[in-house]
């Protein structure tokens, strides 16, 4: 996979609130997807590139797991995972 | 047949690899930490060839069915320990954890993707922390220890393919002399196919990537450059190793490297499964190119 358009997130609590170190994963889109995980930094922020199209991404923190449905379109996408 | 050629991150030249037809392997070490036979090792480890383990389910992740993942507790024995947890951090801030073995004594295989990235690091790790049979969080039976010296080869680093999605992180202490490490073998796909493979790392969504889980299941399908096959991972286990094993008593042999999910399994193949570059010949050059970079192994 190339780079792909950047997408920036956020892991975020129920509360709003975000969850720093939580794994990130993307389980499933139009393309391989490595099964690596991601850190989110100590204000819950990540961010990787993927390729145009739907994809789903996961985040799991010490509360639980939340994951959401992306649309990732150029130049640039940004979103939220809430952790409930 | 194409030569791969081995890309380091401060090493500017580049090797050509002559091809191999013959199937081979390199032997492998159990180092010299205690030499215990693991419990763990003897229940859970497939051995052989065997008709599919288990129910297989419709999944959308890569726990296909229900989760046949069993954590390892004894992992300061062989093989557990050979096995690491890695802790990646990149220029661009970005961390992310994944999975390596040793097949040398400074020598650890991991995914390309675990050491070179642009879709996670813009290019390469900066630093790796390599934490061999890591029990649970702050249990580290035989440290860790942090490099910066990684190789991959060039159809990775250039084209992002996962059918070369290989990479080595390379140490300046010999861990793996205590830890021991893994025979490699490229075997032909009549000789993978039915084979029960093991897949043991430390994913992210049990134990924090802080556990060992192990799986096993049969190989479903093998291309060219894949081995593909429903046994359980989860994000995290990139790069782990996908051994098999003759027999109770013979020692294990990675003739893969995990890497994707079943995202990555094409659907004209019709199988739900998990896949990892397979150890070619080209590919069983690459790595044994960089066991020898690095001093080569006494019994290799």
């Amino acid at each position: 996979m190339n780079e792909g358009v950047l997408c920036t997130g956020r892991v975020v609590a129920r509360d709003g609130s975000p969850v720093p170190h939580a794994f990130i994963m993307i389980v499933d889109g139009p393309a391989p997807v490595p099964e690596i995980a991601v850190v989110a930094d100590d204000d819950g922020r990540f961010s990787f590139g993927l390729l145009p199209g739907e994809w789903t991404v996961q985040a799991r923190g010490e509360a639980g797991a939340g994951e959401t449905r992306v649309t990732v379109r150029p130049p640039e996408t940004g979103f939220v995972i809430a952790i409930p | 047949m194409i030569d791969l050629k081995s890309v380091s991150k401060k090493v500017s030249h580049v090797e050509s690899v002559v091809p191999q037809e013959k199937s081979r392997s390199t032997t492998g070490s159990a180092g010299s930490a205690s030499d215990e036979v693991s419990r763990s090792s003897r229940l859970l480890v497939g051995v052989g060839k065997s008709d599919p383990i288990g129910p297989v389910g419709s999944p959308l992740e890569s726990v296909i069915g229900i989760d046949q993942r069993v954590r390892i507790l004894d992992t300061e024995l062989s093989p557990w320990r050979m096995i690491c947890a890695l802790r990646m951090r990149a220029p661009n801030g970005a961390a992310a954890i994944g999975t390596g073995w040793f097949v040398g004594p400074r020598t650890v295989v991991t995914a390309g993707h675990c050491v070179h990235s642009t879709q996670f690091f813009a290019g390469w790790a900066d630093t790796i922390e390599v934490i061999p049979g890591l029990i649970g969080a702050g249990m580290r039976p035989f440290g860790s220890v942090t490099s910066g010296k990684f190789s991959s080869v060039d159809r990775w680093i250039d084209q992002a393919d996962p059918d070369f999605d290989i990479g080595c992180i390379h140490l300046d202490e010999p861990l793996g002399e205590t830890v021991g490490w893994f025979a490699i073998g490229a075997l032909s796909a009549d000789e993978l196919t039915g084979f029960l493979v093991n897949i043991s790392g430390y994913p992210s969504d049990r134990g924090s990537g802080n556990e060992q889980y192990h799986a096993v299941n049969r190989v479903l399908q093998v291309s060219d450059r894949r081995i593909f096959y429903d046994v359980d991972t989860f994000g995290g286990q990139s790069g782990a190793p996908v051994w098999t094993q003759e027999s109770a008593t013979s020692a294990p042999l990675a003739v893969g490297i995990h890497a994707y999910g079943i995202g990555g399994t094409p659907g004209s193949f019709g199988i739900t499964a998990n896949s990892a570059p397979r150890i070619i010949p080209e590919v069983f050059d690459t790595i044994s190119g960089w066991i020898d970079e690095d001093g080569g192994s006494p019994t290799g």
